[in-house]
């Protein structure tokens, strides 16, 4: 009694966006070893970012996407070399860490609050619609299926063949070595936490397009993003892959169950938690370690 | 280390009891010496409520600003206190017990939503202030305990619940899917309709709850579409609507017959291009109408249109109404006590001809009857329009 390759479709755009918004997390992770819930606010500055282009019917979307990259990765960056690094070179406990995390994250979602104020905005461009059978998708999907598509095939030869990208998971596996090897570890961090950033924007601005843009946008999907990461095992960008499939799957599949069995779809992230408590009990680690 | 954080805390405690003492101490004296009549207002200006809200505090506004003009109440002039509750229950009574305890204020406009009415109407009681909700409307509220300090100038939706399935029945619709945001005022309107449907001898397919905050309802939209229902009931707001009508399109749900209702009126709706196309295409609706014609209403409107130089929305009526009672009681009562005042607002409002039309309240501060309007979106001029196709009056 339902559409399955809607749902399949709807899992898929689900994911790409987790995937997109949880690189940047999983990979700044696997450098800095604490998690940032600051990063909630790199998504939704790039999705305000986005606000400068569409805000009118006729706005260029590639260029409010590059655009979110470069301001998300630079306050990124910025937020790295003023507030982290001086605490890590400190030699700051994970807790102190976290919670300037999230002290940061306060300052910049309020701050991005007074700017463009509480209530909702929207983006203008409308999307053309395709008709694939039953199955119906947007422009606005097949853009942002394929940007998390070629963000995980380059991000892959990235990782792999290139001279930073090896560098990035020498650092994740083994710092101390990594630093002997003649590594310039700092270079090599900022650049993460740029481009990782970036990412986020990006997501940001596919997430305002598809719903709303109001301050707590990162905030709201800052917690499936994290179950993603957690459940890909925190560092593994392969892992993330997987488990940001898995999730999409999950909670769409759940609305299903759930509106059939009559209860809230809110519940919705709630499966996707019992499906994350569940891995991880038999893989303390995540999926991918 | 533990030391500096044991006399943190020790500080710390002693600021919150030294505030949370001051405020219980002064209201009622302070109301006293002072020669202003204090009046608050609680309602949602940001959050999915937002655009309401910030609309009707205007309204509220107005009415402060006539009632001084015209003597204030009991010879003493109105200072109103406003706050914003940001469309969250918990927020509201936080607002709430701020206006009490800290600006002393006993006579207050608050309760937008039926959640948060629900959430300081037991204060309300207990505390002995007085509050009408212009808006909140869940058939749920009628008969609480706390009821005794509690009026609202919004019909309960008992009666826009059956207007929405009457809409759906004589459209011919057999086969229905209600779609209703998961709170008090969604679901108990979704029940209502639900209730009237099935009597009316249509099919209820499913009845699916959401969470108006989630902001991405694809899924659900899909399993509507699976359904292939005739028609969808949908109670929502302003900020979530705009989520799912243009998520819908993108569905291509605009197939279907949509019944809204009066969350889902409002130029917050018209945000984006898709959200007002699927409005034109698919959705029809209701609000609680405002006896247009009738010379309350008229000197509201142009009263409202020289003051903001727009027009009033939903429930801009009611609110003003609201404010204007609380005045007409209090004098009526030459008391400010919210006791009294509220034994005066049983006999004042009965047959008040008010901006929303004739107000009767019952013995358990709900407004009897309603007018209704049933209203369609039109795109004239390239501009998307709320147009008028009915008003249907329930006594």
């Amino acid at each position: 009694m339902f559409d399955i390759g809607q749902i399949l479709v709807n899992s898929v755009v689900t994911s790409s966006l987790y995937l997109l918004a949880g690189t940047g997390l999983t990979l700044t992770y696997g450098l800095s070893r604490f998690p940032n819930f600051a990063y909630a606010e790199f998504i939704t500055l790039g999705a305000f970012c986005g606000l400068f282009f569409l805000a009118k019917p006729d706005g260029v979307f590639f260029l409010a996407l590059i655009v979110a990259f470069l301001v998300a990765g630079f306050v990124s960056a910025s937020s790295y070399t003023l507030v982290f690094r001086p605490l890590v070179e400190r030699k700051t406990s994970l807790i102190h860490l976290m919670v300037a995390s999230i002290a940061l994250g306060y300052v910049l979602r309020h701050s991005m609050g007074e700017s463009w104020g509480w209530s909702a905005q929207a983006y203008q461009i409308m999307w053309p619609v395709y008709n694939i059978g039953n199955v119906r998708i947007t422009g606005l999907w097949i853009i942002l299926i394929a940007t998390a598509v070629l963000t995980a095939v380059a991000l892959h030869f990235f990782l792999t063949r290139t001279r930073a990208g090896k560098a990035i998971r020498a650092i994740a596996s083994n710092p101390d070595l990594a630093s002997v090897t003649g590594i310039n570890r700092q270079k090599v961090v900022l650049l993460t936490w740029f481009f990782g950033a970036g990412l986020a924007g990006v997501a940001g601005v596919f997430r305002a397009a598809d719903t709303r843009l109001f301050p707590m946008l990162g905030w709201d999907i800052l917690l499936p993003i994290f179950a993603v990461t957690i459940l890909g095992g925190i560092g593994s960008f392969y892992g993330l892959i997987i488990a940001a499939l898995l999730l999409g799957l999950a909670e769409n599949f759940g609305v299903v169950l759930l509106s059939g069995l009559g209860l809230s779809t809110e519940y919705r992230m709630a499966i996707a938690f019992l499906i994350l408590i569940g891995v991880l009990i038999i893989r303390p680690k995540g999926l991918a370690r | 280390m533990g030391k500096k954080v044991l006399a943190l805390i020790t500080v710390l405690t002693f600021f919150a009891t030294a505030l949370v003492g001051c405020g219980q101490q002064t209201p009622a004296d302070k109301q006293e010496q002072e020669e202003v009549v204090k009046i608050g207002s609680a309602l949602s200006m940001s959050g999915l409520l937002g655009p309401m809200g910030v609309k009707m505090t205007d309204a509220v506004k107005l009415a402060v600003e006539e009632i001084n003009a015209a003597g204030g109440i009991n010879g003493k002039q109105v200072e109103l206190f406003i706050e914003d509750d940001a469309t969250d229950p918990a927020q509201c009574l936080n607002a709430v017990k701020k206006l009490v305890e800290v600006n002393g204020v006993q006579l207050l406009i608050t309760g937008m939503s039926s959640g948060a009415a629900s959430a300081i109407g037991p204060y309300l009681s207990e505390r002995g202030v007085l509050a009408i909700s212009p808006s909140a409307t869940s058939p749920a509220l009628t008969g609480q305990p706390w009821r005794d300090y509690f009026f609202r100038t919004a019909p309960s939706d008992e009666y826009q619940g059956k207007v929405m399935a009457q809409l759906a029945l004589d459209r011919g619709l057999k086969r229905i899917v209600v779609f209703t945001m998961d709170n008090v005022y969604g679901v108990s309107l979704g029940q209502v309709a639900e209730a009237a449907l099935k009597e009316g001898g249509a099919e209820i397919l499913a009845f699916i709850k959401y969470d108006p905050a989630k902001m991405d309802y694809r899924t659900e939209l899909t399993q509507i579409k699976s359904l292939n229902p005739d028609g969808v009931i949908h109670v929502g707001y302003n900020d979530d609507g705009v989520v799912v009508y243009q998520q819908a399109l993108d569905l291509g749900l605009d197939t279907i017959q949509w019944i809204g209702c009066d969350g889902v009126y409002g130029t917050g709706l018209f945000k984006t291009e898709a959200s007002a196309t699927f409005m034109a295409n698919a959705v029809i609706g209701t609000r609680p109408g405002a006896p247009e014609g009738e010379d309350a209403y008229e000197n509201f409107v142009a009263a409202f249109r020289a003051k903001y130089n727009e027009d009033p929305e939903v429930f801009c009526d009611t609110v003003y109404d609201a404010v204007k009672l609380i005045a007409l009681a209090a004098n009526h009562a030459g008391s400010e006590d919210p006791a009294k005042v509220r034994d005066a607002l049983l006999e004042v409002g009965q047959n008040y001809q008010g901006a929303s039309g004739t107000i009767t309240f019952d013995e358990g501060g709900d407004r009897l009857g309603g007018i209704y309007e049933i209203w369609e979106v039109v795109k004239e001029d390239g501009e998307f329009k709320f147009k008028r196709v009915d008003m249907i009056t329930l006594n």
